[in-house]
């Protein structure tokens, strides 16, 4: 049998960019900036967003990415901004979100009033780096008690952000974790990498994220 | 467990170059991966054997994966060099004014079917 073989070349997530892309393009030309929030399962990326509902209001929307449970949405959703949940599914679901199911909330998001659209992607510091979600920046959150490693162990999601929030940083006078090793590993993974560090326990280092939402 | 999704979209790309080059049974797709993606090899390749028998002209399709080490560049004193560890520090000068040449690659290089 006569057989054939065709040069293809072709990224094998290119729907995906796709999608990605004209998200991207979309919430530009409406002026929202999307950020996406990416981190390992308790960073504190929930408790990020409550305290920073109450400095941007309804300007911004979250959408929650789950494997299941609308809890997050629920507690976020109570600083009385519009949320969005998508769960994908708590048998085998997936543990990263792709820019469908993301173009799917949009349209279901009203989007009249809007400055600002987060994603909490699906607690996994692995699988949703691999996925461009549209957002005009990517974020990684870390919080002081996964470790000094993290940055080393999880390259793509350093090296695919544009910048680290270091969270809860009010614990650091109970561990032993020297918060310079943690930004030493990040410029060596990402050199150009933004790092904020901040307490939503206590509030503190909230004004440079709340400079670097509205300057981006 | 990233590979799924991705074994997922490549056979969903794989299905529609099929159809536009009109080939009956695929009998190899060849598959270009940088090390940086942290995508298992053996995980990559079981996924695909389960998922290919979804998709009809699949069955007998082998999957060959190439990677790609991770290549950097110094921009400072131009120096190249390949990373084992995601360490972007020119080894001549210091420097971390580095660039990533090759290492993030994740495409689809080649198809063989029959006519």
């Amino acid at each position: 049998m006569d057989k054939k073989e065709v040069k293809v070349m072709q990224k094998i997530l290119n729907m995906n960019d796709k999608i990605a892309e004209e998200l991207r393009e979309e919430l530009s030309k409406k002026n929202i900036l999307f950020i996406n929030l990416m981190s390992s399962p308790g960073s504190g990326k929930t408790t990020i967003m409550e305290r920073t509902a109450h400095e941007f209001g309804t300007k911004m929307c979250v959408i929650e990415g789950d494997i299941q449970t609308t809890l997050d949405a629920e507690r976020v959703a109570k600083a009385g901004i519009q949320t969005y949940q998508i769960n994908t599914g708590p048998f085998g679901g997936d543990c990263h979100l792709e820019s469908g199911w993301i173009k799917s909330a949009m349209e279901e998001i009203e989007m009249a009033d809007l400055e600002i659209i987060f994603v909490e992607n699906i607690g996994n510091l692995v699988c949703p780096a691999e996925f461009d979600v549209g957002a005009h920046v990517n974020a990684v959150v870390l919080s002081v008690t996964e470790g000094e490693d993290k940055p080393l162990k999880y390259p793509l999601a350093f090296q695919n952000s544009q910048l680290c929030i270091i969270s809860k940083t009010d614990l650091l006078p109970y561990l032993d974790i020297d918060i310079n090793v943690i930004k030493e590993n990040i410029k060596k993974v990402n050199p150009k990498m933004e790092v904020i560090e901040l307490s939503a326990k206590s509030g503190e280092g909230f004004q440079s994220w709340f400079d670097f939402l509205k300057r981006s | 467990m990233h590979e799924g999704a991705i074994v997922h979209s490549l056979l969903e790309s794989a299905k529609e170059i099929r159809i536009k080059e009109k080939l009956k049974e695929i009998t190899e797709i060849k598959i270009v991966v940088g090390r940086f993606h942290q995508i298992i090899k053996e995980v990559m390749l079981t996924n695909f054997e389960y998922m290919k028998t979804e998709y009809n002209g699949f069955e007998n399709a082998v999957l060959n994966m190439t990677e790609e080490d991770v290549k950097v560049k110094c921009n400072y004193c131009g120096h190249e060099f390949s990373i084992d560890e995601p360490i972007f520090m020119c080894p001549q000068c210091d420097s971390f004014e580095t660039e990533l040449i090759t290492g993030k690659e994740l495409y689809i290089a080649t198809m063989e079917g029959t006519k």
